[in-house]
């Protein structure tokens, strides 16, 4: 079955995050933080139908819920960041590579 | 003339001659040798002038008490910097590091600037420029002649020999896991896209580092690490890792240290996506260990790539020096201005460098990824990296010390013998973490490590003549001062090359109050005033845990007492009835814990060994012995010796082995031969185990027929 990989990458420090998948919870957790040496914060995997699926990040403490489509054919891994100006959200398929 | 006022002539007129060398030595242009690198104050006054601007600056300039100082030039060479630094350490003031970043000023024939940036008391140096001026042909006497202006206050001028070209030295140690290899070198040619003129040269690890200011030295030995350390899956988690790093590294230390542990490993557990980490951002020490995984993104051949296994191999190699990086605390590129809540950047205003081409930038994040990067990749850190690697605070730097990018992106001491004489200080156990509540009897140890006899006073490290000072860590620094000072004519002693002083010292409290009491971080420093100059040991790093339990916590109000700490000191006392119970109540009531060893010393001791106690009756004072209390004294010498190896931990080799002997003596001449030999036995053992010297395990041996020969003494 095919795949999103999301990641909460840079800017987390202790905050509530949640991801939503075609308006489901598909992720919910407090304390959400980035480690700096890796520019990452937490990733998981959920299954999906194919076709293109609306992604949602929400963080209070981080103002605007932000969201993106992401088709596990085209782009399947999401990268959720906090900046400056707030969330962040990106699809594409670039794996994932830390160091 | 006296003694003192000839020396001084001579050293100024020494002074003089260098300084008229020096001056004429015209510097047409910057210097064309490399003259960038560390050099140390010299400590000499400069001359006389008759016009008084010239004599505030020579008084200026003379050295204060244990003054030691440092300048970092940073102007040529690799990748300079133009940025001249500074470290002043002066004892009971404290540390300062300052920066300028310089240009350099043909009409000075200085490299000049403002002083920019401080940490530590700026009173050490207010002044807010410096000019300085290099002189000295490279194989002659490198000298650097700083004039500090500004700040409202009188000019200075200081001059400065060279030491050391590199601004750091560190040590390194490959391990790597039995499905790993070493990746520690790479021919810079290899593959073909780089710069047109990188270097044709095979580069190892140390070399990259090495050339650019930080000396460093691998350990030669390797280990390799059994795969079943990665429990059953063979994927390595920041734990198990730390455990390795803990095993199988032999410079493990739980303190700041340069040093670094570097771990060639197949697999993290996150997965194939992680290339290598710095894992060691748990605890106290931080930042000494890093790992590369070879089973990762980084091995894949990049797609379409003309020579794939160089791609390979060079991108193990980067990863290197990026894991090994994030060890200095240098962070991403990207992430250089990231401030609260996730630590501070070092300066104020660090921009981020998106598109460095540094090893601490990812070489996929930049414009046109890994094919731009590596074109234009000399394999050299950003400007500002390097301004951070040779001149930040060396704790900002230093492995083990602050934590994980805490200032992103006490130094090693110097002497001032002219490097006859070194001094340690030390505690006698593999880590340097005490229980709270148990006391700190630390290890002084003057060296001779000249190749020529040096003369000293034998009681030099018990004398007037040692200073120290105990600074917690986000408290101010305090000096330690004995509870008894010895005051005796100087005995002169021939102190052979290789040969030592040695002398324990009470370290958690003095007349200065508990030094060390709280849980958290300390340094400690020592220095003692010789005829030879004055030495400054290295700090000595503690770390006090948090109390075990709530009782152990309640303790620590009757413990940390002034009269406490000076029977603790002492070892005991016949007169102050009420500490002494203090310390019978936390030894018998809490028998688990490290100061009850202490504790049970102190009251085993006083009920063990005969004493005189002076007495009032009226008008008239007398001596009055106290007989031992037997009983008590065999059920404390249980608690404190019962097991000697940890007594030794807790109270250090000097003072366990005096306190042994004596409690010895006093029961073999009480007739309790077996009681008196079996602890001596067991003493000689446990330092022998410890690698004590064997002049003092043989000592400590004939303590039970020595005793058998002097005649009972009761103890003052």
């Amino acid at each position: 079955m095919p795949s999103l990989t999301i990641a909460l990458e840079e800017g987390f420090s202790g905050e509530r995050v949640t991801i939503l998948l075609d308006g489901v919870v598909v992720f919910d957790r407090a304390g959400v933080r980035t480690r700096t040496q890796l520019g990452s914060a937490h990733t998981f995997t959920v299954e999906v139908e194919p076709g293109a699926h609306r992604v949602q990040a929400r963080a209070p403490q981080a103002g605007e819920p932000v969201s993106v489509e992401a088709d596990p054919a085209t782009a399947p891994v999401v990268r959720v960041s906090r900046q400056a100006a707030g969330l962040r959200i990106d699809a594409d398929d670039t794996p994932l590579r830390y160091m | 003339m006296a003694a003192t006022d000839k020396r001084t002539a001579e050293q100024q007129a020494e002074q003089d001659e260098v300084m008229r060398h020096l001056d004429e030595e015209e510097a047409r242009t910057p210097p064309r040798a490399r003259r960038s690198g560390v050099y140390l104050r010299r400590p000499l006054p400069l001359p006389h002038a008759p016009d008084g601007q010239a004599q505030v600056e020579a008084e200026q300039a003379a050295p204060a008490i244990i003054e030691i100082e440092e300048l970092r030039v940073d102007v040529d060479g690799l990748a300079p910097t133009m940025t001249i630094s500074g470290t002043i350490f002066k004892l009971f003031t404290g540390r300062l590091t300052w920066i300028a970043r310089v240009t350099y000023d043909p009409a000075q024939q200085a490299y000049t600037g403002p002083i920019t940036y401080r940490d530590g008391p700026a009173s050490l140096l207010p002044h807010t420029q410096v000019a300085v001026r290099l002189q000295g042909a490279v194989l002659g006497g490198r000298t650097a002649r700083a004039r500090f202006t500004g700040g409202g206050i009188p000019a200075s001028t200081r001059l400065y020999v060279y030491r050391d070209s590199h601004f750091r030295t560190v040590g390194i140690e490959f391990d790597h896991s039995e499905d790993a290899a070493l990746v520690t070198s790479y021919p810079l040619h290899s593959h073909p896209n780089r710069p047109v003129d990188l270097p044709d040269l095979t580069l190892t690890v140390e070399q990259a580092y090495s050339r650019q200011g930080i000396r460093m030295n691998a350990v030669p030995a390797t280990s390799v690490i059994p795969i079943s350390e990665a429990m059953n899956d063979a994927l390595w988690s920041d734990l198990e890792m730390h455990d390795a790093m803990q095993r199988h590294w032999s410079k493990f230390a739980d303190m700041p240290q340069w040093q670094i542990w570097t771990l060639f490993a197949g697999r993290h557990e996150t997965g194939h996506g992680l290339g290598g980490i710095m894992f060691d951002d748990i605890g106290a020490a931080q930042r000494q260990g890093c790992a590369i995984f070879l089973k990762s993104f980084i091995s894949d051949p990049p797609p379409g790539d003309p020579d794939a296994l160089a791609a390979v191999h060079r991108m193990q190699f980067w990863t290197a020096l990026h894991e090994i990086g994030h060890t200095f605390n240098l962070a991403h590129s990207w992430q250089k201005s990231l401030g609260a809540p996730f630590g501070s950047p070092w300066l104020p205003g660090l921009a981020d460098e998106p598109e460095a081409r540094s090893p601490m930038n990812y070489p996929f994040l930049v414009s046109g990824g890994p094919q731009a990067f590596f074109s234009d990749f000399y394999y050299l850190f950003s400007e500002n990296e390097l301004v951070f690697l040779r001149h930040a605070p060396h704790r900002f730097v230093q492995h083990g010390n602050i934590p994980w990018f805490d200032h992103h992106g006490f130094e090693q001491a110097r002497s001032h013998t002219g490097g006859l004489l070194e001094l340690t200080l030390r505690v006698n156990r593999a880590t340097t973490r005490y229980e709270m509540l148990e006391p700190v009897t630390a290890e002084l140890k003057l060296k001779n490590v000249s190749a020529v006899p040096v003369v000293v006073d034998r009681e030099i490290l018990r004398s007037d003549r040692l200073g120290v000072v105990v600074g917690r860590e986000g408290r101010e620094a305090r000096q330690w001062i004995p509870y008894a000072q010895t005051c005796t004519a100087p005995q002169p002693h021939v102190l052979q090359p290789g040969e030592s002083l040695y002398a324990p010292l009470f370290l958690s409290a003095g007349r200065s109050g508990w030094l060390i009491d709280e849980p958290g971080t300390y340094l400690a420093y020592a220095a003692v005033r010789t005829d030879s100059g004055d030495v400054l040991s290295p700090p000595l790093a503690l770390r006090v845990n948090r109390p075990a339990s709530a009782e152990h916590e309640r303790a620590a109000d009757d413990l940390f007492t002034d009269k406490v700490g000076r029977v603790l000191a002492f070892g005991g006392s016949r007169v102050l009835d009420q500490e002494m119970d203090v310390l019978r109540e936390v030894a018998e009531s809490q028998p688990e814990r490290a100061v009850t060893r202490y504790a049970a010393a102190c009251v085993a001791r006083v009920a063990a060994v005969p004493g005189r106690v002076l007495e009032a009756v009226g008008d008239e004072r007398r001596f009055a012995v106290r007989s031992p209390q037997p009983d008590v004294a065999e059920r404390m010498l249980s608690l404190a010796y019962g097991d000697m190896n940890a007594a030794a931990e807790t109270m250090g080799h000097i003072h366990l082995a005096q306190e042994v002997t004596r409690v010895t003596k006093a029961l073999v001449q009480q007739g309790d031969d077996r009681q008196g030999s079996r602890l001596a036995d067991t003493l000689a053992d446990t330092l022998e185990q410890r690698a004590v010297l064997g002049s003092v395990v043989s000592a400590v041996r004939r303590t039970v027929s020595q005793a058998k020969q002097e005649p009972e003494k009761p103890e003052s």
